[in-house]
């Protein structure tokens, strides 16, 4: 059995249930022969890898689909003393790499593995194609030297190779990249859009999926279809057939913020700041980024406190959201927030009695 | 006593009648028993009293502070002779006498030459300012030049100088020869009869000699001394010589077998190796063997590189299989790795720090220090703080004097304090106390200040707050703490080392801060901790980073998501929260019952069994499985990859039950193992059916893929009953055992293998 996310992914742009347009632009472009470089960028959940995978499927057939792991050694270093280890993910036609995870090596990642499957012209001449797709995953969180380092490959093997680029956003890519791509934005899918997505795998599972409680996972997804299909698979686990009220099963690591969340507005305390403290390291430990730990709690504390309050939350998570990106210790920063967080409501709290008072 | 030495004696026998009587059977009842030069030496300490005719030197009673002789007259009186009180003296009026002596039958140049080698020796200024020039720095100037001068502990000097002593049997063995006569190492073969000393000619048990301390006791001072004492030609080598081992091995045996005669210095010599624990830790090694080889000639076979070998071969036959001259080894840390064999083998010495609990040696030091400030002139400089200043300085006399010098002893202790790093918790008491004094020298002392600032912010809350303005303190210490964060990184990315000026800002700004009168002894009272969190969360972040990279190409394969942040926050929780489905939950509640009954099936309903079977499906198909390990004694399945405790956190799940205490241990404990709160049974049975199902689908299809990607699972598999392991994996014995619905499988050479009681009712 495989995760729900998995088995209703559309194969083919015909099967798609969002985005229908694109879809059929994406179609356009491939039957006029060639492609150029592509750029898909939008939040994560929204539907990028489905389409280029719909898209190299409509480029190469069936032929796309046979994948298989491959591990592969890279030299890296400044006298390419060192090697490391790529995972990567390609089928006869196309290859599919993750330069960012190899951290400040990915410059040599792109270099060498990037020319050594350029350079190969496919054997197969007769082909209709006779280029290669090269996805590179998270092209955002690349380096600079590692996008410089792009920037020459992609003009110099345009006949091999082209190259998908994905990304959740296109603020940190270069602009001489953007420009010899085709940038596609894919964006969120609408809450209406995930609800009848979430229906019709309901209908195709057979299980019933009352309305209420398919608004309420398509609320909680924040427009990323993947994690509302993994919400009602784990919901489904948890507790069915579905009973009104029931919540949707969020990832725990959320349920932990909304607990941080709450301990902030019962006590303001350097106590209590030190017990929060801890579980701040709980949620780095488990790799959770903290920035995301930053905007949750933000997302939280804006809907519990009062009107008054709702700015200046913003406002200081912006802040030190800011000052953490510039850092190297998230925990500073997560702590400098929550401090200044309690302040701010224990002044509040103050005034407000005192103006009670009056 | 040898027939020469009584020769000696008559002839000055002769001699002293002439000058008076008195002294006649004195000589003869002298208990000799020291060497030749000292004895020598004496007898001429002897003749002196009597060329001054000094009537006070013959006491009627013996002397209380000196050694003395008794000495009977003719008329049968007694007087006692003091002795050794005058050698200064004594070559003064030798050298007047040296005319009056000339029927002695020595020489007289001879015994001149042997005296002012002894008053050399025993020196009794104990600060020799004859040479003092401006330029000399005050360390040389004083340094100890004989064996009374040294400040070191008496009794550590004395065990040095016996143990050199040990050697003369060896090194001495001709006593009447004059001992600078080259000794030829075949002599050691045939040893004459030793006169003087009884031992046997072995010489000392242990060959070497190590001298361990910290820095400035006078450890080389002592070895110099010493070798000059006993009457060696030190011959030291050290760091600031090339000490490959092939270079050290020419320059001991060179020092070791032959004799320094140019320039007419006849004695024997004696190596210092100063600094050996600063011996290259690569080649160490053989340097230090080669060193042992050389002074345990006797077991050869012990060495087994062949290099080493083919070294040794040609030792052998370049020195005669014994060393026969002292080494004295000198290091500042005995316990240093390249220095474990050399400890085993040699006698070991160790200057302890003494000086800091030793009062008497604290005063010993700084009396020496009064005494060079007084021939330096240097009057104005206060006992007290001198006391102060060794104390501070741990012993370290060379610092306290090259202090002394540099300061023209105004502002003692300055440099020293300088010097001295201080210690983390130190610091941190000193920021969290309010208006403590020279906490920016502190922090500015310490090398680490980055780990200074994290200790701070580790410990700053636990510190009491002086009740109001709490917020306000708080926020303006972590608001430096963030802007030193950012001023890191920059000084890291961009190599911008100016700004780490900036480091003790935050630091100083908790001390304002947070600084609590309440907080005085916090750091006696062992409430600061280290500043580990940090640390610790890094590195468990790192490993958790690796289980996920475990689990990642399935996901990858699988196109769930294209990046490591969404299988951290979306898929793994989820696959967790998925791993424990309700309908395996509900006889959860007697958990403990289960654990007992195993007859009873767990999975009983249709229900469960299609969860159980969509649940080892999944697991199968992301490759998850569980482990049958056992942690503690106890026999868990784990999972693997453990993505569980990716997605534990404490205080949310299980609130745990606090009605019996070993109850809530015993929870906790399981929660440290895994938030899956699936029982042991169901556990067991989707491991065996994960297993169960690949094996089928390897038989079934010839997707051999797929599974190949499959990280390694399980390796021991437990029985079980046959529905679950109807097909075990490929191997034919295996096969056979099938027909059983028990099986066992034993694999040889685990020797982690748990050995416990079981009941036949756990195989069924």
């Amino acid at each position: 059995m495989v995760l729900l996310v998995d088995k209703y992914r559309p194969k083919s742009f015909d099967k798609m249930d969002i985005h229908k347009d694109m879809s059929q632009q994406l179609k356009n472009i491939v039957n006029t022969g060639d492609f150029p470089h592509l750029l898909f960028y939008g939040p994560s959940g929204a539907g990028k890898k489905t389409r280029v995978m719909a898209l190299l499927k409509e480029v190469y057939g069936v032929k796309a689909e046979k994948t298989k792991l491959e591990n592969k050694e890279i030299k890296v270093g400044s006298q390419l003393s060192k090697s490391i280890t790529v995972t990567t993910l390609s089928s006869p036609c196309h290859i599919e790499i993750n330069p960012s995870d190899s951290g400040n090596y990915d410059r040599y990642v792109i270099g060498t593995l990037l020319k050594e499957i350029a350079q190969s012209a496919p054997l197969d001449q007769s082909a209709e194609r006779n280029f290669k797709v090269v996805i590179i995953n998270e092209v955002d969180l690349l380096s600079r030297e590692a996008q410089q380092a792009l920037r020459r490959t992609m003009e110099k093997y345009v006949k091999t190779c082209r190259l998908v680029l994905m990304a959740t956003s296109i603020s940190k890519i270069l602009s001489p990249i953007k420009s010899r791509c085709l940038c596609i934005r894919v964006p969120a899918p609408t809450s209406e859009e995930i609800s009848t997505v979430l229906q019709k795998v309901a209908k195709q599972e057979v299980f019933n999926l009352p309305k209420a409680f398919c608004d309420e996972i398509s609320e909680k997804s924040e427009g990323n279809l993947r994690r509302a299909l993994l919400m009602l698979e784990a919901s489904k686990a948890e507790k069915y057939p579905f009973t009104a009220g029931q919540k949707a099963r969020l990832p725990e690591w959320e349920r932990f913020i909304a607990d941080i969340a709450k301990e902030i507005m019962e006590d303001q305390s350097p106590k209590r700041l030190l017990e929060i403290r801890e579980k701040y390291y709980q949620l780095i430990t488990n790799c959770i980024p903290p920035e995301l730990i930053l905007q949750k709690l933000a997302n939280y504390l804006i809907v519990v406190v009062d009107y008054d309050v709702k700015h200046q939350v913003s406002h200081w998570s912006a802040f030190y959201e800011h000052r953490l990106k510039c850092g190297s210790r998230p925990i500073f920063h997560l702590e400098a927030f929550t401090a200044k967080i309690m302040s701010v409501y224990k002044r509040y709290v103050k005034l407000l009695s005192f103006v009670n008072n009056l | 006593m040898s027939k020469r030495g009584r020769d000696i004696e008559d002839n000055e026998m002769e001699a002293l009648l002439e000058m008076g009587k008195y002294y006649l059977n004195s000589l003869i009842n002298r208990n000799v028993e020291q060497e030749e030069i000292q004895k020598s030496s004496k007898r001429v300490k002897l003749t002196q009293p009597q060329t001054k005719k000094k009537d006070d030197q013959y006491l009627t009673s013996p002397p209380k502070n000196n050694e003395y002789i008794t000495v009977t007259g003719d008329d049968g009186d007694v007087f006692y002779v003091p002795l050794s009180t005058c050698e200064e003296e004594t070559i003064e009026q030798d050298e007047q006498i040296v005319g009056k002596f000339s029927y002695l039958s020595t020489p007289i140049e001879d015994l001149m030459d042997e005296v002012l080698r002894t008053k050399h020796n025993k020196a009794e200024t104990p600060i020799p300012s004859v040479l003092a020039s401006t330029t000399q720095l005050y360390v040389d100037k004083y340094t100890p030049k004989g064996f009374t001068d040294l400040l070191s502990n008496e009794r550590i000097n004395r065990e040095v100088l016996s143990w050199v002593k040990e050697w003369d049997p060896i090194v001495f063995n001709k006593p009447y020869a004059p001992p600078v006569k080259p000794i030829n190492p075949f002599f050691k073969k045939t040893p004459q009869p030793n006169l003087t000393n009884a031992n046997p000619q072995k010489g000392p048990e242990h060959k070497i000699l190590l001298i361990s301390g910290p820095p400035g006791v006078g450890k080389t001072t002592l070895a110099h001394i010493i070798a000059k004492q006993a009457g060696y030609h030190p011959v030291e080598i050290n760091a600031s010589d090339d000490r490959s081992r092939d270079r050290l091995m020419t320059l001991i045996e060179g020092a070791t077998q032959m004799c320094n005669n140019m320039f007419g210095d006849k004695k024997p010599n004696l190596v210092i190796l100063d600094e050996i624990d600063g011996l290259e830790n690569n080649d160490s090694r053989s340097a230090i063997t080669a060193l042992l080889q050389l002074a345990y000639p006797l077991k050869p076979s012990t060495k087994k590189t062949t290099s080493a070998d083919s070294k040794s071969k040609k030792k052998k036959t370049a020195t005669v299989n014994q060393l026969n001259r002292p080494i004295i080894c000198i290091c500042n840390d005995h316990y240093a790795p390249v220095l474990r064999e050399l400890r085993y083998k040699s006698k070991v010495i160790v200057f302890g720090r003494s000086h800091t609990d030793d009062k008497e040696a604290i005063q010993r030091m700084a009396n020496r220090l009064h005494l060079i400030c007084n021939k330096e002139k240097l009057t104005h400089v206060d006992k007290n703080s001198l006391v102060q200043m060794a104390a501070c300085s741990n012993g370290d006399v060379r610092s306290c004097l090259n202090a002394i010098q540099f300061n023209g002893g105004d502002g003692l202790g300055g440099p020293m304090d300088k010097d001295r790093k201080s210690d983390y918790f130190d610091v941190l008491g000193k920021v969290f106390v309010k208006k403590s004094t020279n906490t920016k020298e502190l922090v500015d002392n310490h090398p680490d200040q980055d780990k200074i600032l994290l200790g701070c912010f580790e410990n700053y809350l636990d510190v009491k707050f002086d009740c109001d303005r709490n917020w306000s303190q708080v926020r303006k210490a972590l608001d430096y703490v963030g802007w030193m964060d950012m001023i890191n990184v920059k000084v890291r990315s961009q190599q911008a080392f100016a700004l780490m000026c900036y480091q003790s800002f935050p630091i100083m700004n908790f001390a304002k801060q947070c600084g609590s009168i309440y907080s005085n002894n916090f750091h006696k009272k062992g409430r600061l901790t280290y500043a580990k969190t940090e640390m610790d969360c890094r590195t468990k972040k790192s490993i958790n980073h690796n289980v996920c990279g475990a689990i990642v190409p399935k996901l990858i394969q699988h196109n769930c998501a294209s990046s490591k942040i969404d299988i951290y926050t979306e898929m793994i929780p989820m696959l967790v929260a998925l791993m424990q489905p309700s309908a395996l939950m509900q006889n959860q509640s007697n958990k403990t019952d289960q654990l007992l009954s195993v007859t009873r099936t767990p999975v009983q309903t249709d229900v469960e069994k299609k969860a159980l079977n969509d649940l080892i499906e999944m697991c199968h198909d992301y490759g998850i499985t569980f482990k049958y390990t056992s942690v503690m004694g106890k026999q868990h399945f784990v999972m693997d990859p453990p993505i569980d405790t990716l997605s534990m956190y404490k205080s949310l799940n299980a609130p745990i039950v606090k009605s019996n205490k070993f109850a809530a241990l015993q929870k906790e404990e399981e929660e440290q193992q895994s938030p899956i709160l699936l029982s042991y049974q169901i556990k067991r049975l989707i491991a065996n059916g994960v297993d169960m199902y690949k094996t089928n689908k390897i038989n079934s299809q010839q997707q051999g893929e797929q599974d190949k990607m499959k990280p390694p699972t399980k390796k021991y598999e437990p029985p079980t009953r046959s529905k679950y392991c109807a097909a075990p994996q490929t191997s034919k014995i295996q096969a056979n055992l099938c027909d059983y619905s028990v099986y066992f499988q034993y694999r040889e050479g685990n020797s982690n293998a748990v050995r416990r009681l079981a009941k036949i009712s756990e195989f069924i």
